[in-house]
């Protein structure tokens, strides 16, 4: 059985209501999904609430999960992401600093090199991403680690509001293009 | 697709446009953006949560179903409410007026009653009543087998707790429980393995009754 499967098998047993295989899970993934929260929120009582708020979606969630969109590992790393965002967001950019850091951290994360073996898919999207101009790579990168909003990428990039929906909008859709190569 | 609504997905999927008020189609399309991108989260190092972390997590399940189910019960209790005084006569004194030959001695003290009902449905799972001049509780069962091979098990979450304790397996006929009670309490009825809950806490918890005063 690969961990996917494994996974897999652990959320169905979930949305049926089983403590014993929620609780396995947990052990399974839960190093994974709060190394993402801790990524994003850069603080880690923030990440300790993001994982409670990931574990209790799933909870009640799970029978949600359709595996035909996707692995279960992504589908739970979609929800730590979405939720570590929304965290950040509620707090205030000032008090956890998420818009202070360096870029060598986001420069890393395009460097395959550097980021260890994320597999095939990780590879692809990379590839496609070193394919973009800087700036274009730069901001998709600091909207999905930061969850910057136009304005706050507005000023971070010192362009306008309109100039980073352009280039953003330019980016992704560079980005598509090439994964759909 | 539309080359915009696609963009439109993309920029949902990475936060940069506002998810709420999308479209079922839409969410479909963001979704897949977010499969997409999530390969990016894939070498992040796993970190280990502290320890009581999913102590706290069960917790704070625990805490919001007794909520959610005390909330459904209020309701529950006064649509029970509401159909006593139309027709004179209350489900809830009825209830009582049907085990009280047997199970409740005369009293006047204050005597408190939980219609455990299915959380789908509505269905009555078992009656629960408590007479505070004697100190008996008393357990009607309405349900009979349990599906599969399983038995049903009662719990028990009084008023300010959110951990649910077991009141044993229900039983086959109406007999005595071992449990004070009072307004706030929340009685419930769980689906488990044969023996009886593994774990100490509901499996799958799908009858709840609060209690409430009988007039």
């Amino acid at each position: 059985m690969n961990a996917d499967t494994e996974i897999d098998d652990l959320l169905r047993a979930t949305a049926k209501g089983d403590r014993a295989a929620f609780r396995l899970l947990y052990d399974r993934v839960s190093p994974k999904l709060f190394g993402i929260a801790l990524k994003i929120c850069r603080d880690r009582p923030t990440a300790e609430d993001v994982l409670q708020e990931v574990f209790t979606d799933v909870w009640r969630k799970a029978r949600n999960f359709d595996p035909k969109k996707g692995e279960a590992g992504a589908w739970l790393a979609v929800i730590t992401r979405n939720r570590s965002v929304d965290a950040l967001r509620r707090k205030g950019r000032g008090i956890i600093g998420a818009t202070t850091g360096s870029e060598a951290d986001l420069a890393a994360v395009a460097d395959p090199s550097l980021s260890g073996d994320g597999g095939v898919d990780y590879l692809t999207l990379i590839d496609c991403l070193n394919r973009l101009d800087e700036r274009q790579r730069n901001l998709i990168l600091r909207a999905y680690y930061r969850g910057d909003t136009r304005e706050e990428l507005s000023s971070a990039f010192d362009a306008p509001v309109n100039t980073i929906k352009t280039w953003l909008r330019r980016g992704l859709a560079a980005l598509k293009t090439c994964l759909d190569e | 697709m539309g080359k915009k609504r696609d963009l439109d997905a993309a920029e949902r999927a990475l936060g940069t446009l506002p998810r709420k008020g999308e479209s079922a189609r839409a969410r479909r399309e963001r979704e897949a953006w977010e499969i997409r991108l999530a390969a990016l989260l894939r070498p992040v190092e796993p970190v280990n949560p502290p320890p009581g972390m999913f102590a706290r997590i069960s917790e704070h399940l625990a805490h919001t179903k007794t909520r959610e189910a005390l909330l459904q019960t209020r309701r529950s209790a006064r649509r029970w409410k509401g159909i006593a005084s139309i027709a004179g006569l209350g489900i809830v004194g009825l209830s009582l007026a049907l085990i009280a030959p047997r199970f409740a001695p005369e009293a006047e003290a204050p005597r408190y009653v939980a219609i455990v009902t299915a959380d789908e449905g509505g269905a009555p799972g078992m009656i629960v009543q408590f007479d505070t001049g004697t100190g008996i509780a008393t357990v009607v069962p309405v349900l009979s087998d349990a599906p599969d091979g399983n038995v049903y098990q009662m719990w028990h979450v009084p008023a300010g707790a959110s951990v649910p304790v077991s009141l044993g397996l229900l039983p086959d006929d109406p007999r005595r429980v071992d449990v004070k009670t009072g307004p706030g309490d929340l009685f419930g009825i769980s689906i488990e393995p044969p023996g009886g809950s593994p774990t100490g806490l509901p499996t799958d918890a799908r009858w709840h009754g609060e209690i409430i005063e009988v007039e």
